[in-house]
């Protein structure tokens, strides 16, 4: 296994042949490759070479798209898959005893090059097959562990043999040829990450253009054959080539590695871009191994540009230092691309945790169980309701006007679901969690619907009372002010007009008659505009209107049957309903203190403490009050209740009564 | 007699009427009304009432606030509010820096507003 791309020139071993492999990994092609590759696995090393080089289907640009393998519903292809994949792991693992029979046979490299070699093939080989463990139905394990295969299966091209053996040259020719397939397989792997499957048109022509530079680097390697080695293994390194031409193979090793940086390069951008425009989500599965395939990229595309610009440098230093990074960096792709599913696998987890969970789920917690299970932290469910949308807690939802189906997903019956969830757009990468958790949460959510339905209506029911009171004081204000400016007025001017009368007359010799009759309609006059002026005030008290709670009580306070002591706070003018109500409750309260509870003294305090009016009402009377319906009492806690406020009594028989109300004045 | 203008300030036509009646037949000079706050204000800065016999309800602005604003008239005229509510119904309370007395509606004769306002002695 030649370290992909750039070990070309010996990066380790200072006379290595050069496996030439034009770099390795990068743009790859079609999907497709699950089960084909697996088998025709050469055999014992010392046998011929596995699959003709070239062959790997260089993709014909205008292929049919192979079906993508996690498309299939049912689980035949997962046993299949599953099978294959063990084949891919044991025969690629005895390919990798075999490269280490080999290397200890006829090695000449130090035994540190061989074992990161092989650490590297067998990285690759143990994480494609946890990966198809944890998703078994995308090819994606399957793509790593092919490449783990091909890099146990080219590896001897790299390895410096020393021998006369005419079969290891021939096994050397083919692992040589295979090199030519590291590009497009690893760039292909890369650009299907997490998927297994290239999405995006750009990644695919990036892929189809590596399988295409990948079958011309092997024909150009069967022609002119790698540069020319140095040291050691000169005809075991560069076996058989057509045309005999070092200097031909030299220009052609450069302008493969030029067309490697290149192709790495553009790869490389495809990836980046591809994060960039991820989705938060998304990003998570993406982020640690898009630094790793950006970061391997770069350092392929370095390697070759160096090896391209001075193939015979033989700067030890410079590339000790490379090729230890890009082995860091091609062991981290694979891990990182593990960790990154298995995190996508977490997600799974939480939705079993979900599962467990929701039977017991106050429906106010759904939305962020949900959320958490989605792993989109500003997921929102929004319930359908007749005229709208409401969340949990029946308020009512503004839902955008266009639907966007990337950001919507109903639960239930799409026509008429039972809650709409509002996501992230990346999440419709991942419909199978999407499915899955909706499916989970559907019972939960049909609930949560009732209850916001119902929490909706009594909001609105609360909203309705709360109107008909108000309605109800401006009404008997408006019955006030008319009665004030109507009746009253006219009654007043009468008033006068008697007077003018009375005034008139009294210059005039007029009948003691007459003016005992004037005195009598003036009487009655007064008499009824008193009377008049009390109705009124009955019916909404102008002072209350006019100078706010405090003063209207003080007039009560004057005007009552029994003595009463006030404490109140100075006032700030507070809600018409709740000034209304207050001075509704003390009057009603002293009302009964005199009348019923023959109260010799009565309490009236008002307290204004943050944000809520309390009101306390409390004699010396007989006590046992008790709100029976139809009663004033009764009526004062509906009214209590309509502002939202907190009605108490407390009235034990033989020990007076305490009437609290608590009343939020926002 | 009484050289005294006086400005009536009531937002009812016939009270108006029925109540400059009244003040002229006792001898009062009434030189003008108004129905609204304003329009008092309009009026007092044009005619230098002496009086100002305002009622506390008015439909823009309420006589208090009316009463305030013509205190800080140069030579300010003298206040006397009325209402046909009672004192103790409007809040109990009059500032007598601005304002000379306060008469109910059915009080109101030409002697009582004299006598609040200073007109005979």
């Amino acid at each position: 296994m030649t370290g992909l791309p750039g070990q070309a020139s010996g990066s380790d071993a200072p006379d290595a042949p050069a496996p030439t492999a034009p770099g390795a990994p990068a743009p790859a092609a079609p999907p497709g490759i699950p089960a084909p590759l697996g088998t025709p696995a050469p055999v014992a090393p010392g046998t011929p070479a596995p699959v003709a080089p070239g062959a790997p289907a260089p993709v014909a640009p205008g292929a049919p798209a192979p079906v993508p393998p996690d498309a299939v519903p049912d689980a035949g292809p997962d046993v299949r898959t599953e099978r294959w994949n063990a084949v891919i792991l044991i025969t690629g693992l005895a390919f990798a005893a075999g490269d280490a029979w080999l290397a200890a046979r006829w090695g000449t490299y130090d035994t540190l090059f061989y074992g990161k070699e092989l650490l590297q093939l067998v990285v690759w080989l143990v994480a494609g097959f946890l990966v198809g463990r944890v998703r078994p139905r995308t090819p994606m394990g399957t793509l790593m562990m092919l490449l783990g295969l091909l890099l146990a299966a080219d590896a001897p091209a790299a390895f410096a043999l020393v021998t006369d053996s005419t079969l290891l040259r021939l096994l050397v020719a083919a692992a040589l040829l295979l090199t030519a397939l590291q590009l497009p397989l690893g760039a292909h792997i890369f650009l299907a990450y997490p998927s297994g499957t290239v999405r995006d048109a750009m990644g695919r022509a990036v892929m189809r253009a590596g399988y295409l530079f990948g079958g011309l680097s092997a024909l150009v390697l069967v022609v002119v054959g790698p540069p020319e080695p140095q040291g050691r293994c000169r005809d075991v390194c560069a076996p058989m080539r057509l045309v005999d031409s070092p200097a031909l193979s030299q220009a052609a090793a450069q302008v493969l590695a030029l067309g490697t940086a290149a192709l790495v390069l553009v790869g490389g951008t495809v990836i980046v871009r591809r994060f960039v425009h991820a989705g938060h989500r998304e990003r998570r599965v993406l982020a640690f191994p898009a630094v790793a395939m950006v970061a391997t990229a770069l350092l392929w595309a370095v390697v070759n540009l160096q090896s391209a610009a001075a193939p015979s440098i033989n700067s030890e230093q410079l590339h000790s230092t490379l090729s230890l990074a890009q082995f860091a960096a091609l062991v981290a792709v694979p891990a990182a691309f593990f960790l990154g599913l298995l995190r996508e696998r977490l997600d799974e987890a939480r939705v079993s945790d979900l599962v467990r969970q929701i039977a017991v789920m106050p429906t106010d917690r759904l939305e962020p169980a949900l959320a958490a299970a989605l792993g989109d932290p500003h997921l929102r469910v929004a319930f359908p309701v007749p005229g709208g949308y409401v969340d949990a807690s029946g308020r009512s939802m503004r839902l955008p006007e266009v639907v966007d189906a990337r950001r919507t997903t109903p639960v239930g019956d799409p026509l008429r679901p039972v809650a709409v969830l509002l996501h992230d757009p990346s999440l419709r990468t991942e419909p199978a969690l999407l499915e899955a958790v909706s499916a989970t949460a559907h019972l939960a959510l049909e609930n949560a619907r009732l209850q916001a339905a119902v929490r909706a209506q009594l909001a609105e029911v609360r909203a309705s009372r709360a109107r008909l009171v108000a309605a109800g004081d401006e009404a008997r204000r408006r019955l006030e002010r008319d009665l004030h400016d109507g009746a009253q007025q006219r009654m007043l001017s009468a008033g006068l007009a008697l007077n003018l009368l009375r005034q008139d007359l009294a210059g005039r010799r007029t009948g003691p008659e007459t003016m005992e009759l004037l005195g009598e309609a003036e009487a009655e006059l007064h008499a009824a505009t008193r009377e008049l002026r009390e109705l009124a005030r009955g019916i909404h008290p102008a002072v209350l209107t006019i100078q706010g709670l405090r003063a209207a009580l003080e007039q009560l306070v004057l005007r009552a049957a029994a003595p009463v002591a006030l404490r109140a706070d100075d006032l700030p003018r507070l809600g018409q309903a709740v000034e209304a109500t207050a001075y509704f409750v003390v009057s009603e309260a002293l009302t009964n203190a005199v009348r019923h509870a023959r109260a010799a003294r009565v309490d009236v305090t008002t307290a204004l403490d943050a944000g809520r009016l309390v009101v306390r009402v409390a004699d010396d009377g007989v006590g046992g009050a008790s709100l029976t319906p139809g009663s004033g009492l009764a009526g004062l806690a509906d009214r209590v209740a309509a502002v939202d406020g907190v009605f108490t009594l407390h009235s034990p028989p033989g020990e007076g009564t305490v009437l609290t109300v608590d009343l939020p004045c926002d | 007699m009484v050289t005294a203008g006086i400005l009536l300030v009531d937002d009812h036509a016939g009270f108006r009427r029925m109540a400059r009646r009244l003040l002229e037949a006792g001898g009062l000079d009434v030189v003008g009304e108004a129905a609204d706050g304003g329009e008092a204000l309009a009026r007092a800065r044009e005619l230098r009432p002496k009086v100002v016999v305002l009622d506390v309800l008015l439909p823009d602005i309420d006589g208090f606030a009316v009463a305030e604003k013509l205190a800080e008239f140069p030579d300010p005229p003298k206040v006397v509010l009325i209402s046909s509510h009672s004192l103790s119904e409007l809040g109990g309370k009059i500032d007598t820096t601005r304002v000379r007395g306060f008469l109910a509606k059915d009080e109101l004769t030409a002697q009582r507003l004299a006598e609040l306002a200073g007109l005979r002695t």
